[in-house]
């Protein structure tokens, strides 16, 4: 269903070198660099959902939206664990570190939650028992 | 990569409707709702989400500019009517269907009713 999902930067270069390092711990790169907008488009291959940086197409200063997120799904809580750590150390923002939300069991929602430094707030959680 | 991803409304049962009403007649349907009474639509189990919510903070909820969601279809008459549908029920043009890179990319772009900035396309990429 999704293809991909935009995320806004006014400094492309930085944000490059952030999800260069941040999305790189999950196998994935640079699959397509275009020059209108400076989009860029990161994933493991074509055929998964991506997340692509950009200029506004409108010209105008990005910012995030309230209530926007993307949620990446981890395999292991070791893996939540160092995606929120690598996001926050690369100069990203806290906003929930890790743990369970509502019951632990099976079907645990282990999650954390960062904003990257423009503001853009991602998810990292692994469904499932510890 | 992409599990699921949210977007933010300031009235939900508006824009729920919009949704049901933009995915009427897709495989996309309702599937479950968070505790904070956002609603998921999904295609079903093992596919990306897309969450339609009031923000965590409780204040209000404002688009991202830079920010867009990507819906891919198999088919450009979809997309057509897609496109078309959303602004029948209220969302705005952001650019009418058509192939953005020959052969390779076909797109059509809107807001729905609280500006998030919605991309119907099919993509011949490999993928």
């Amino acid at each position: 269903m999704i293809g991909y999902v935009t995320l806004g930067t006014n400094d492309l270069e930085k944000a490059r070198a952030y999800y260069d390092d941040l999305l790189g711990t999950l196998g994935a790169k640079r699959l397509m660099e275009m020059d209108e907008n400076g989009f860029t488009l990161y994933g493991v291959d074509m055929t998964q959902p991506s997340i692509a940086i950009t200029k506004p197409d409108n010209q105008k200063e990005a910012f995030a939206g309230n209530g926007n997120m993307i949620a990446l799904q981890m395999q292991e809580r070791a893996e939540v664990d160092a995606f929120y750590n690598k996001g926050i150390e690369l100069g990203g923002s806290d906003e929930g570190g890790p743990g369970v939300r509502g019951d632990e069991g099976d079907m645990a929602f282990y999650a954390a939650y960062f904003r990257d430094p423009e503001g853009n707030k991602l998810c990292a959680f692994r469904l499932g028992p510890a | 990569m992409i599990a699921y991803t949210m977007l933010g409304t300031n009235d939900k049962d508006k824009a729920f409707d919009f949704y049901d009403k933009l995915f009427e007649g897709t495989d996309v349907k309702r599937l479950f709702k968070t505790p904070a009474g956002g609603q998921f639509f999904g295609k079903g189990p093992g596919q990306p989400m897309l969450c339609i919510t009031s923000p965590y903070d409780e204040g209000e909820a404002n688009f991202g500019n830079g920010t867009m969601v990507a819906l891919q279809f198999d088919d450009i008459a979809e997309i057509d009517r897609l496109h078309a549908k959303a602004l029948e029920i209220g969302g705005t043009d952001e650019g009418e269907p058509g192939w953005r890179a020959p052969d390779v990319f076909y797109g059509a772009y809107f807001r729905d009713l609280d500006g998030n900035k919605i991309c119907c396309c099919k993509m011949n990429m490999g993928g």
